[in-house]
C-alpha cells in the first residue's frame, strides 16, 4: 500500500545512485514546506482587484494598494498601475479626473524612476508624459513633476498632490546632481540650494491642508536633511545644512504639537533626534580639531546628545534593530563625554549594550566585540 | 637529572657534550633548568588540583620564541578544521609537525631549534622530574601548531590516546599585547565525579600568556580539560603536543609498557555500562500504550484517510498550523517523507499560539547573559543539566520534577518506568523557584513538549511518516551561548528510529552557522582513517601522499553530512535515523544572539502495515 521511508543514510545512497544515471541533477536533501504559503510553483503576482469593474478609480486604488503592500522589488505591478492611469486618461479625455488620480499617477512614476537606468550626462530632453514614454530615471521624475502640476492646476490645495510634489522636487535634485559632470557639480549644487527650502515650504503647505501626516510622508523631510549635508560637502559652504536643519527641526516640532497618530509622532521624534545628533556631531568635530579642551563645546554637545537620546527613546520599537544600533551609537558618544569609568559613563554604556544585544538578537549585525569593549572595566 | 651549573672542567663531561647542554639551556628561559627552579615546579605540581598540572610562566628564551612566532606567521599555512568537538586552525597534518613539507621545514629553522630543545634529553629529564611521570621518548616528537581564532574552541576530553604521558601547551599570543582573560582561550581543568566521569563545571582556568607553558601528566580517567572559546578577533597561537613513553632502545623503555598504556586508552574508549549510569538525561523511553500502538500499526484505511479523530483535530488545532491538518497537506507530506526520509516544516505551530510562545521565550532569552545559569548549581528545577560534559552539556526539561541523582559506585543504574515519565505538568511549588520570565517560558515550552507526548500528535506523526510509534523520548532543551552542545553519538538501538526536532529559537542571525547551534546528522564511513566527525575544512593534501591520492579522493568525495538544520524559529525537522548515523548539536558560541531552544523527540518505530510487506519493500 503506502510507500515506506528508508533510513536517511540509505535514502541518500539510493538517491546518489539515481543521480548518477538521471538527466536532472537534483541535489536537495531537505524538502521544505511552509504550509501557509501556496506550495505550487512560483505564481505571478496576484493582482487582486477588489473593486467593482465599473468603478475605474476603485480599480486603480486597488491596483496601487497591491503595489504599496508588496515587497516593492519589481516594477511589474507599477507598470500595471501606469497602464491603468493611461487608460483612464484616454477615457476621460483629460476631464473630470480626481486629485487622487494625479497623485497615484505621479507617485507611481516616481517609484518607477527607482528602477529605471540613470541618465548619462548629456543634454536633457524634456519629456511630456503623454508624448514619449520615459526611459531613464530623470525622464520619469520629469513626467511625475508634470503630472503633479497638472493635478495642482485643478486642485491647488490637495494635500496628497503637494506631498508627492515635495517628493518629486527632492528626487529632481538627486537626478540633477547625479547626471551632471564632475566639473559642473559645484555650480549645480549651488543652484539646488535654493530648492531645499522650496521643498520644505511645499511640504508645510501639504501638512496644512492634510488631516494627518503619515510616517511615509515624513520621509521627505529626513531626506532633505541628508541632501543638505551632501550639497554642503560639494559646495563647501558650512551654513547650508544648518539652515535646513533648523527649518526641519522646527517643522518636526510642529508635527509633534499637532499630530496624534502614534507612528507619525514616533517618526517626528526620530526626526528631532536626528537634527540634535547632527548638531552634536559637528560640535564633536570641533573638539577633535581643537587641541585645547573647550568645556562650553563639550557641554553643548552633551546637551544636544542628551536631547537626541530623549527623542530617540520616544521613537524606539522592539522590532527595529537598525534603529537600536543608531540609538546605541548615540548613547556611546554621550557616554564618551563623561569621565572615564564614571557612573554616568557606565550607565550610558550599559544602555547602549542592551540595545546592541537586542539588535543582534534581531539579526542586525554582530556587535559582540563592541559589547565586550564596553563591558570591559 | 640536570645539575645546577658547574664549571666545565668540574663536570667531567666532554667539551662537545657540555657545549650541547649549554646550547639546549640557552633555548630556555634563564635559570629554568636549575635545580631550584625544578624543585619549585615539582612542589607546585604535586600540590595542584583538580589533577596534577603545572604552569611555567616563562619557558623559552624570549628571542628564540619571538623568532619562532615570526616564522610561523610568515611561513606556515593553516587549515580550518571543525568537528563536533572542536573548531581550530591547524598546520599540515592533523597532529604533527612532521606533516610539514620539506620546503616548509627549511624555512623554519627557529621552530626546529625549539622542537629539538623540547625533545632534548635535558628537557625530557626536566619534565620527568617535575611531573614524576617517568621516562619520556625522544624519538616520538609529537607537536603541532594551532591557532584559535574568534569562535574557535575545543570541548571536553582527557587526551588519553595511545602512549601519551605528558600533555603540554606552549602559548604564543602576540608578545607585545598581553592577552586579556576576557578574550577567552583559557585551558580549563575539570574535576571528576568518579574516574572517567568529569564534573560539569571546571575548577581551574589558565588563560594564555606569552611564553607560558601549561602541562599535565596524562592520568586516565582524570585529566579532563577543554579550551575556552576565543571570543574576539585575536589569534591565540600555541604549540601543543605530547611526550610519549619511551620506545624500544630508548632510556627507560619497559617491555610491555606500551601495550599496557594503549590498553588503558582503548578500555576507556569502550562505552561501559557503568559509565552510562552517569549520563543524563536518561534515554529510557516511555512506551506507547499497546492498543494505541496496534492502531498505529494498522495505519490509515486508504490514502484519503486523515487518520485523526475529530477530537484529535480539535486538540491539534490549538497548536498546529491549520494547513497541516488537511488531507491534502498530509498526503503531500507523507509522499515527500517516504521519498526523502526527512522533512523540514516551517511555521509548524499556528501563528496565534506561536506569538504568545515567542514572547515568553524571548523575555527569558533576552535577559543579560550574566543572569543565565553559569554553573550547574544555578540550574533550578524543573530544569536539569545534561552531562557529563565530555558527551553533552545543555539545560533540559524531561517532564519530571525529580532531580537527577548520581548513582553511588556499585549501585545499579536507575531506570525510569514508563509511567514515571513526566507529563510536563509542573506543580506551582516547583515553578515558584524560577524567576518570572523563566517561569513563563518554562510553562509554555512544557506545554509544547506535552503536545509531543499527546496521542493526537503521535497519530499525526504516524500518518505523515508511515511509521508506527512504539516508544518515545521527549525533552525540551536550551543550549546556552558559551556553554552548551552535544557531541556526536550514534543511534544503535534499532535499524531505524524516527527523530524530530522542533526548533524554537527566537533570535536571528544563525543562518551562516558561525555561531554554531545547528543540528547535524552525518553518515559514518567506518573505513576512513580521519575523525569521522570532521565535516568542515579545506581538503588539504595528507602529508606523505602522492598526487595520485588526490584524484582518488575526488572520486569518492562523498559529503558525509546528511542533514544540517540551523537554529531557527518554529521549524520542525523530522527524519528516519539509520543505525550508525551520528547526530550532534554544535557548540553554541558565547557571541550567539541568544540560546538555542528546541523540543527533541525520539521514537522507536515499526513500519505501518503488514510486516511481510517490509521484505518486499526493501528489495532493490
Amino acid at each position: 500500500m503506502a510507500k515506506r521511508p528508508l533510513g536517511l543514510n540509505k535514502a541518500n545512497k539510493s538517491k546518489k545512485k539515481k543521480l548518477d544515471s538521471a538527466e536532472k541533477a537534483e541535489k536537495a536533501v531537505a524538502k521544505e514546506i511552509s504550509p501557509e504559503n501556496d506550495e505550487s510553483a512560483e505564481p505571478a503576482p496576484a493582482l487582486t482587484l477588489d473593486a467593482d469593474e465599473e468603478d475605474d478609480m476603485g480599480q486603480l486604488e486597488s491596483l496601487y494598494k497591491n503595489w504599496t503592500s508588496s515587497e516593492r522589488d519589481s516594477p511589474r505591478i507599477l507598470h500595471g498601475v501606469v497602464h491603468e492611469c493611461d487608460s483612464l486618461l484616454q477615457k476621460a479625455k483629460g476631464e473630470g479626473l480626481p486629485a487622487r488620480f494625479h497623485e497615484i499617477y505621479a507617485a507611481s512614476l516616481l517609484d518607477l524612476a527607482e528602477f529605471a537606468d540613470k541618465k548619462k550626462p548629456v543634454k536633457k530632453k524634456k519629456v511630456k508624459s503623454d508624448d514619449v514614454a520615459p526611459e531613464t530615471s530623470d525622464m520619469f521624475v520629469d513626467a511625475a513633476l508634470e503630472r503633479v502640476e497638472t493635478g495642482l492646476e485643478q486642485y491647488p490645495e490637495d494635500a496628497g498632490l503637494l506631498f508627492v510634489k515635495s517628493r518629486a522636487l527632492k528626487q529632481d535634485i538627486d537626478e540633477k546632481m547625479s547626471a551632471v559632470s564632475k566639473e559642473e557639480r559645484k555650480e549645480t549644487a549651488k543652484k539646488m540650494i535654493s530648492q531645499l527650502n522650496k521643498i520644505l515650504e511645499v511640504f508645510k503647505l501639504a501638512q496644512k491642508h492634510a488631516s494627518t501626516v503619515t510616517p511615509a510622508q515624513l520621509d521627505v523631510v529626513e531626506e532633505l536633511i541628508e541632501l543638505s549635508g551632501a550639497l554642503e560637502s560639494v559646495v563647501k559652504q558650512s551654513d547650508i545644512s544648518e539652515t535646513t536643519l533648523v527649518a526641519c527641526e522646527k517643522f518636526y516640532n510642529e508635527i509633534l504639537a499637532s499630530e496624534k497618530d502614534e507612528n507619525t509622532v514616533k517618526k517626528a521624534h526620530r526626526g528631532v533626534g536626528t537634527c540634535k545628533m547632527i548638531v552634536a556631531d559637528s560640535l564633536l568635530d570641533l573638539l577633535d580639531d581643537d587641541d585645547e579642551d573647550n568645556d562650553d563645546t563639550v557641554e553643548l554637545a552633551k546637551k544636544n546628545l542628551k536631547a537626541a537620546i530623549e527623542h530617540f527613546q520616544k521613537s524606539e520599537t522592539d522590532e527595529d534593530g537598525e534603529f537600536m544600533v543608531t540609538l546605541a551609537e548615540t548613547m556611546i558618544q554621550y557616554g564618551n563625554l563623561f569621565e572615564t569609568e564614571s557612573d554616568d559613563q557606565k550607565k550610558w554604556y550599559g544602555e547602549a549594550v542592551k540595545r546592541l544585544r537586542q539588535a543582534q538578537r534581531l539579526g542586525v549585525g554582530k556587535y559582540d566585540e563592541m559589547i565586550l569593549e564596553l563591558e570591559d572595566d | 637529572m640536570t645539575d645546577t651549573k658547574r664549571a666545565p672542567e668540574e663536570t667531567g663531561l666532554p667539551d662537545a657534550k657540555r657545549a650541547h647542554i649549554d646550547d639546549v639551556e640557552k633555548c630556555f628561559h634563564k635559570g629554568l633548568l636549575d635545580q631550584t627552579s625544578q624543585d619549585e615546579l615539582k612542589t607546585q605540581i604535586a600540590e595542584s588540583g583538580p589533577y596534577k598540572h603545572g604552569v611555567i610562566p616563562q619557558l623559552i628564551d624570549d628571542e628564540l620564541l619571538r623568532s619562532v612566532r615570526k616564522e610561523i606567521m610568515e611561513g606556515v599555512h593553516f587549515t580550518r578544521k571543525e568537528t563536533d568537538i572542536y573548531k581550530v586552525f591547524q598546520t599540515g597534518d592533523l597532529a604533527n609537525l612532521s606533516g610539514l613539507s620539506e620546503e616548509e621545514l627549511g624555512t623554519l629553522p627557529s621552530l626546529f631549534k625549539l622542537r629539538n630543545a623540547m625533545y632534548s634529553r635535558e628537557f625530557r629529564h626536566f619534565m620527568s622530574y617535575i611531573t614524576g611521570a617517568g621516562h619520556l621518548s625522544g624519538s616520538k616528537q609529537d607537536m603541532s601548531i594551532n591557532v584559535y581564532q574568534k569562535s574557535c574552541h575545543l570541548l571536553n576530553h582527557d587526551d588519553v590516546i595511545g602512549t601519551r604521558r605528558i600533555s603540554y601547551i606552549l602559548y604564543l599570543p602576540d608578545p607585545d599585547e598581553p592577552w586579556n582573560p576576557r578574550w577567552g582561550g583559557a585551558l580549563r581543568l575539570f574535576p571528576t565525579i568518579r574516574p572517567n566521569v568529569p564534573a560539569s563545571d571546571w575548577t581551574v582556568s589558565i588563560p594564555p600568556a606569552w611564553n607560558q607553558m601549561a602541562l599535565f601528566k596524562i592520568q586516565p580517567g582524570l585529566s579532563f580539560h577543554d579550551v575556552e572559546e576565543v571570543y574576539v578577533d585575536k589569534p591565540r597561537m600555541s604549540i601543543s603536543g605530547w611526550f610519549h613513553i619511551p620506545d624500544v632502545g630508548e632510556e627507560g623503555y619497559i617491555e610491555g609498557e606500551k601495550e599496557e598504556t594503549e590498553a588503558l586508552s582503548s578500555l576507556k574508549q569502550l562505552t561501559s555500562k557503568s559509565l552510562r549510569e552517569h549520563d543524563f538525561p536518561k534515554r529510557t523511553p516511555g512506551q506507547v500504550p499497546e492498543d494505541e500502538f496496534a492502531h498505529l500499526k494498522e495505519g490509515p484505511k486508504d490514502d484519503d484517510d486523515l487518520f485523526l479523530s475529530d477530537d484529535d483535530v480539535k486538540y491539534l488545532s490549538k497548536y498546529l498550523n491549520p494547513h497541516l491538518l488537511t488531507i491534502k497537506t498530509v498526503k503531500q507530506l507523507n509522499d515527500l517523507f517516504c521519498t526523502n526520509s526527512q522533512l523540514e516544516i516551517k511555521d509548524f505551530l499556528n501563528s496565534e499560539y506561536v506569538g504568545v510562545l515567542k514572547k515568553t521565550i524571548d523575555a527569558e532569552d533576552s535577559r543579560p547573559p550574566k543572569e543565565m545559569p553559569q554553573v550547574s548549581e544555578e540550574i533550578v528545577l524543573p530544569w536539569k543539566l545534561a552531562r557529563p560534559p565530555h558527551k553533552a552539556r545543555y539545560m533540559y526539561l524531561d517532564g519530571s520534577e525529580e532531580a537527577d541523582k548520581e548513582p553511588e559506585v556499585g549501585e545499579e543504574e536507575v531506570t525510569v518506568r514508563p509511567d514515571e515519565n513526566g507529563g510536563f505538568e509542573y506543580s506551582e511549588t516547583i515553578l515558584s523557584g524560577l524567576k518570572d520570565t523563566d517561569k513563563a517560558a518554562t510553562s509554555k515550552v512544557s506545554e509544547v513538549a506535552a503536545l509531543f507526548k499527546s496521542s493526537a500528535l503521535r497519530r499525526w506523526i504516524s500518518r505523515i511518516s508511515s511509521l508506527a510509534l512504539k516508544s518515545e523520548n521527549i525533552i525540551a532543551r536550551r543550549f546556552r551561548p558559551g556553554f552548551d552542545f552535544t557531541l556526536a553519538t550514534a543511534q544503535d538501538e534499532s535499524d531505524i528510529a524516527l527523530e524530530a526536532t522542533l526548533c524554537l529559537t527566537p533570535t536571528k542571525g544563525w543562518e551562516d552557522g558561525e555561531y554554531g547551534g545547528y543540528e547535524l546528522c552525518m553518515a559514518v564511513d567506518e573505513d576512513a582513517d580521519d575523525d569521522p566527525a570532521v565535516y568542515r575544512g579545506a581538503k588539504a593534501k595528507e602529508a606523505g601522499e602522492g598526487e595520485g591520492d588526490e584524484e582518488d579522493e575526488d572520486e569518492d568525495e562523498d559529503d558525509p553530512v546528511l542533514l544540517t538544520s540551523q537554529a531557527s524559529w518554529n521549524t520542525l525537522n523530522i527524519f528516519v535515523r539509520d543505525k550508525g548515523i551520528l547526530k550532534f548539536v554544535k557548540y553554541v558560541s558565547k557571541n550567539a544572539p541568544g540560546s538555542r531552544w528546541d523540543i527533541s523527540a525520539e521514537w522507536q518505530v515499526e513500519y505501518v502495515g503488514d510486516d511481510e510487506e517490509e521484505e518486499d519493500e526493501h528489495e532493490e
